[in-house]
């Protein structure tokens, strides 16, 4: 019985802990730097572009709706907010999410929400199991000496 | 039948080492294949959007669609699916918008905000093991694989020993023994239908690669456009006024009355060419006409001409096939009864996969019956993984309603404490040596996070259990009350466990052997 314990272990816990991502798509976001963004979106495989799709500005202080309009041919050109945001696109029942670049100036108002909850809880289950690891370990050395 | 000692022997080894790697993954896939069972009720239970009684009273489409396809302006393909016992709502949308959900009852558009069927999806995941990036399908296909090799394997055994061996057998081989036995066509289906989902749709690139004489190695491309085939896309043409649905429907109805209809897809709607097909299952066969060979008819929107019809006279022959299979593994259109037997199925199948465990935990014990050191790493890694599940997953149902629904990565924080109480249970179980004690804090833990389950869901959404009992809201009340009851029976478990003698040799710091 050679099985590796701790490669199993490892199977067993390990998991992609990414939301907001669709397989395929991918959603583009460029500065134009005169306070407007240029947001297309297009299939990874394909490289056609999505048309009609909803794309939502949607403000990181208090989940507003700022700005809303459907996916035109040629790309959608927005104004940038005077606070951050997040930028929505809608692909039927889930979006991709992706941060929207700042103004000329800088946000008035801004608030920087950072990513803490993969962290915390990877960090928590990574101690788990190195404690569990260490103490095995500890128990099968001692039986080796006796 | 006859078989010689050595092949006895190497067939006991092989479902023994086969059985120790299988027995992981596929103990998680049938707890939460039995989570999953119920399915509809928990996708109910987890939207307080869907805290509505399900109206009887027959839908009037003319009143609601023209309306929603100008308010929302929604394009090509539009598909409205019928309120179910899957789903309450009446459900629209298009190619690219988001799901509109109808209340039936007050025609009004429900609030879906914060809404993403999160446990029921990811409970889901863990099942196929799509949790584990890139080789978790696959994993869980080879345990499918392994799982029909030790159905076969162990009725084989079973069948040379009937005769041979009349000796006191222990009591975990006996029960592992019966309990498989009766469970065989249940386990076999299960087993056959996840190793085809699992592992032989996206792996089986040679044999497509040769029955395709060397053109295409991906399986779902060859055989996706016979089973599947798509609509075919219609032109644009010139706008035109459609016939009321009422009218179509009544047509629909006269020209295929075994017909029950689920969902209803318009394509190019308000042009000349614009069709609309109604899809459902047959009224007195619903395994054949399951969710992958729904029967269909498809009618001109301008003056109701029937353009194509799909029953089973003309659908592939595999499809029906496949269809009864999915059938027997999905059970889509079946309601409660058929669930709770599966759900009690799978419980005696974790059991009985349990057992099979122990029986090789036992002899290992026994073997080093003098090593007062003797210490398992698989033991304490299957106490984790299977009684460990509970609380973790019991805690992640706590977590979603104490959360706020506009928590900033709410997702990933409910997934990660997930897996962190997970790895917390490995740890506490390779901490204390006491087996009994680990199990019963483990469920006295569980039986408390679903109390608070309860508790949290009535103060999140105002539905304590009395209440929806009373509002007749009775799928709520339902997985509300089997939580309570299985918090009943862990928090009685953790209690009494100790005066019962057949756990008295777990209750120690180590096996203590008959």
């Amino acid at each position: 019985m050679k099985i590796n314990k701790f490669v199993l272990l490892i199977l067993i816990f390990i998991t992609s802990l990414q939301a907001h991502k669709v397989a395929g798509i991918k959603l583009n976001i460029k500065d134009l730097k005169d306070n407007t963004i240029l947001i297309t979106a297009q299939y990874k495989k394909s490289k056609r572009a999505l048309v009609g799709n909803k794309v939502k500005l949607i403000s990181m202080i208090d989940n507003r709706v700022l700005f809303e309009d459907k996916l035109p041919q040629d790309g959608l050109i927005a104004k940038i907010p005077d606070e951050s945001y997040w930028v929505y696109l809608i692909v039927r029942d889930t979006d991709v999410v992706l941060e929207g670049p700042s103004p000329l100036e800088g946000f008035k108002v801004y608030v920087k929400k950072e990513p803490k909850a993969f962290l915390y809880t990877f960090s928590a289950s990574m101690i788990f199991l190195g404690l569990s690891a260490f103490l095995i370990f500890r128990k099968k050395s001692k039986r080796k000496e006796s | 039948m006859k078989i010689s000692n050595l092949n006895q022997k190497f067939l006991i080894r092989a479902h023994t080492i086969l059985g120790l790697f299988a027995i992981f993954l596929f103990y998680i896939s049938t707890y939460f294949g039995t989570i999953t069972v119920f399915l509809p009720y928990i996708k109910a239970w987890e939207n307080p959007s869907r805290h509505f009684i399900s109206s009887e009273k027959e839908i009037n489409l003319d009143s609601i669609l023209p309306k929603i396809i100008k308010e929302k302006e929604l394009s090509n393909n539009i598909e409205i699916i019928f309120p179910s016992f899957r789903d309450k709502a009446l459900s629209i949308n298009d190619e690219t918008s988001k799901t509109i959900y109808i209340n039936p009852q007050t025609n009004q558009i429900l609030n879906t905000n914060f809404e993403t069927n999160f446990i029921s999806k990811f409970f889901n995941e863990i099942h196929i093991g799509r949790n584990i990036p890139k080789i978790g399908v696959f994993l869980m296909g080879v345990a499918s694989v392994l799982m029909i090799f030790l159905s076969i394997s162990g009725v084989i055994l079973w069948v040379v020993n009937k005769k041979r061996n009349r000796k006191k057998e222990s009591a975990y081989l006996k029960w592992h023994k019966n309990l498989s036995l009766a469970l065989l066509p249940f386990i076999l289906v299960f087993s056959i239908t996840g190793a085809f989902l699992g592992f032989m749709l996206s792996y089986s690139s040679p044999i497509a690669y040769s029955a395709s004489k060397g053109v295409e190695s991906d399986f779902r491309k060859l055989v996706g456009p016979i089973l599947f085939p798509r609509d075919v896309k219609i032109e644009r043409s010139q706008k035109a006024s459609m016939l009321s649905f009422e009218r179509l429907t009544s047509i629909a109805n006269t020209k295929y009355p075994d017909l029950e209809i689920k969902r209803i897809k318009l394509s190019k709607w308000y042009e000349e060419n614009a069709k609309i097909k109604f899809i459902g299952h047959i009224k007195d066969n619903r395994a054949i006409s399951g969710r992958i060979n729904r029967m269909h008819i498809t009618l001109s929107g301008k003056d109701g001409r029937v353009l194509n019809k799909k029953d089973i006279s003309n659908a592939n022959l595999t499809n029906g096939i496949l269809s009864t299979f999915y059938f027997l593994h999905f059970i889509p259109d079946e309601t409660l009864v058929l669930r709770i037997v599966y759900f009690i199925f799978g419980i005696i199948m974790a059991v009985s996969l349990s057992f099979g465990f122990l029986i090789y935990s036992e002899k290992k014990a026994k073997k080093n019956l003098e090593d007062k050191n003797y210490y398992s790493i698989l033991n304490k890694l299957a106490m984790a993984t299977m009684i460990g599940v509970i609380p973790a997953s019991t805690l992640l149902m706590f977590l979603y309603w104490y959360l706020p629904f506009d928590l900033f990565q709410r997702d990933i924080w409910l997934k990660g404490s997930f897996y962190a109480l997970w790895a917390g249970t490995l740890f506490y179980s390779v901490l204390k040596d006491s087996v009994l004690k680990v199990i019963n804090h483990l469920l006295f833990i569980a039986s408390i996070f679903l109390v608070l389950t309860v508790l949290y869901h009535g103060i999140s959404t105002g539905f304590y259990p009395w209440i929806s009992l009373n509002e007749k809201l009775y799928d709520i009340f339902f997985v509300d009350f089997i939580s309570l009851v299985f918090a009943l029976v862990f928090f009685l478990f953790s209690k009494k466990s100790k005066d019962i003698k057949f756990f008295f040799k777990y209750d120690g710091d180590r096996y203590e052997n008959q």
